[in-house]
């Protein structure tokens, strides 16, 4: 009984701090992030709505701006969902999002200052970001571009026409595979390194270490590039 | 001969997806007494005839959802149907220029400045709106795949090469070059690689080129290489990377 009245009053205090918008994706196939000043989280839901939570840290709850009354604009234009930002400060809070799993969706962010995390997103992704960037098990093609953020990607899928490539400057980039993953590397960095470490079937554990390397990994495939100035670079295998 | 007449021949042309039956409209008494319409039913029955020749390839989802999508908008049409059964002269022409002569197909997805098949103008008019929203996946992907497939092709080494020198997107750049490398034995590859390094300001291009120029011994990027030395503006690690490979 104790832990019931627990239980019932933690979720009543979460639902205090976070804050929630629908949006019907429709017709929409893609997915527009702009200027979104606070780290996002994008999951793949078995939803048809695009479902934003805004979850605030500290207590402090976000200005009612914007159709979705947690400062964004969310609206459908053509065949696109765009969710611009409507602050320009950056906010300790974090907005989470659940898309669709079995829509193909293409997002792209422009602008997002804080930290990107997504997982299990079916369609291609594309962001451009000075923040770091965390992805796992994404099924469609992938294209990062940050700065100085670090990128981590867990678990693409690098099925047939599902390309990855990843540039930044300064950040680094940890790429854990699949076993059995086949893929054209095309690796880089200035001034940075990159270590490959990974077990293939026919030539046994592949260990790289230097600024370039080109080379099928397993039977070749897809894509995998990645380029930096002096960020690292690391690939190797999921455990 | 009377302009309403003439569309509702080309309306019932257009909807024959047959060549056969395409053909067999040349004996339709319109026709027989328009040489506009004889001439369109000539050319129509044989873009047919080589449509149905060429083994159908399935275009992943997105693009099939923004095509449809970008081709009803130009029709006027507010939601796209899920499957077209019917072929329409806009369909069949998107298809020709998507499934026609095999490598063809994936020039469509690379860039704008690519070399397309000729198909009738009609084509371009469908198929323009529909490549801005590629996704940069989907046109790294035609470029790499483009490269394995048509290794000797020329039209694609100048492809690749507009789109290094042009194109906006640093992914796509970056494909291209890859795709260039393996035309290292071309002079005409180095020649535009030594002047594409001269007025580069990407850093990860100039790093990718820098690298590629001086491994394959090329004399004349020696020059390229100095000045982004010596360049103020060059970020350190260019610097650092070009100082070592001189």
């Amino acid at each position: 009984m104790k832990q019931l009245f627990l239980f019932i009053s933690l979720c009543t205090v979460t639902n205090l701090f976070s804050q929630q918008y629908r949006h019907p994706v429709g017709g929409a196939s893609q997915l527009k992030m702009v200027n979104i000043p606070a780290d996002v989280e994008v999951h793949a839901s078995d939803g048809s709505d695009i479902e934003i939570t805004y979850i605030a840290e500290n207590g402090k709850t976000i200005a009612a701006q914007g159709n979705s009354g947690i400062a964004l604009q969310v609206q459908s234009t053509g065949n696109a969902i765009e969710i611009k930002g409507l602050l320009s400060k950056r906010i300790s809070g974090r907005y989470v999002l659940q898309v669709p799993r079995k829509l193909s969706m293409d997002i792209r962010s422009d602008g997002i200052t804080g930290e990107l995390n997504g997982e299990g997103i079916q369609g291609d992704i594309n962001i451009i970001t000075t923040g770091n960037v965390s992805l796992e098990d994404m099924g469609g093609g992938i294209a990062v571009q940050s700065a100085d953020g670090n990128v981590a990607i867990r678990k693409p899928a690098l099925s047939h026409g599902k390309p990855v490539s990843v540039i930044t400057q300064g950040g680094n980039v940890f790429i854990a595979l699949n076993s059995g993953t086949n893929t054209e590397l095309k690796l880089g960095t200035a001034t940075g390194h990159i270590l490959l470490s990974y077990n293939t079937s026919k030539k046994g554990n592949m260990l790289f270490s230097g600024k370039q390397l080109s080379t099928p990994l397993g039977k070749g495939g897809p894509t995998l590039q990645v380029q930096t100035l002096s960020g690292n670079v690391s690939v190797n295998q999921a455990q | 001969m009377n302009k309403s007449e003439c569309e509702l021949f080309l309306e019932k042309l257009l909807d024959t997806e047959d060549p056969d039956r395409a053909a067999a409209l040349l004996n339709d008494p319109h026709a027989s007494g328009c040489s506009d319409c004889l001439e369109q039913v000539k050319q129509f029955a044989q873009l047919l005839k080589t449509v149905s020749g060429v083994p159908l390839v399935a275009p992943p989802v997105s693009i099939r959802q923004h095509f449809y999508q970008a081709l009803h908008q130009e029709m006027g049409v507010a939601k796209a149907p899920a499957t077209i059964r019917r072929i329409s002269f806009g369909w069949v022409a998107a298809a020709c220029l998507l499934l026609v002569a095999g490598a063809a197909t994936v020039y469509q997805f690379m860039g704008r400045n690519v070399s397309r098949v000729e198909t009738g103008t009609s084509a371009r008019v469908a198929i323009e709106p529909v490549l801005p929203v590629i996704s940069v996946a989907e046109r790294v992907n035609g470029i790499s795949t483009a490269t394995e497939e048509q290794p000797e092709d020329p039209k694609l080494v100048a492809t690749l090469l507009n789109i290094l020198e042009r194109d906006k997107n640093p992914h796509v750049r970056m494909a291209a070059f890859y795709g260039l490398t393996k035309y290292k034995a071309m002079n005409e590859v180095h020649n535009r690689l030594v002047s594409v390094l001269q007025s580069e300001q990407d850093p990860m291009m100039q790093v990718l080129l820098i690298n590629f120029l001086t491994e394959t011994k090329e004399p004349r990027a020696l020059d390229a290489v100095r000045a982004i030395i010596t360049n103020k503006k060059t970020r350190k690690e260019v610097k650092t990377l070009a100082l070592s490979k001189i």
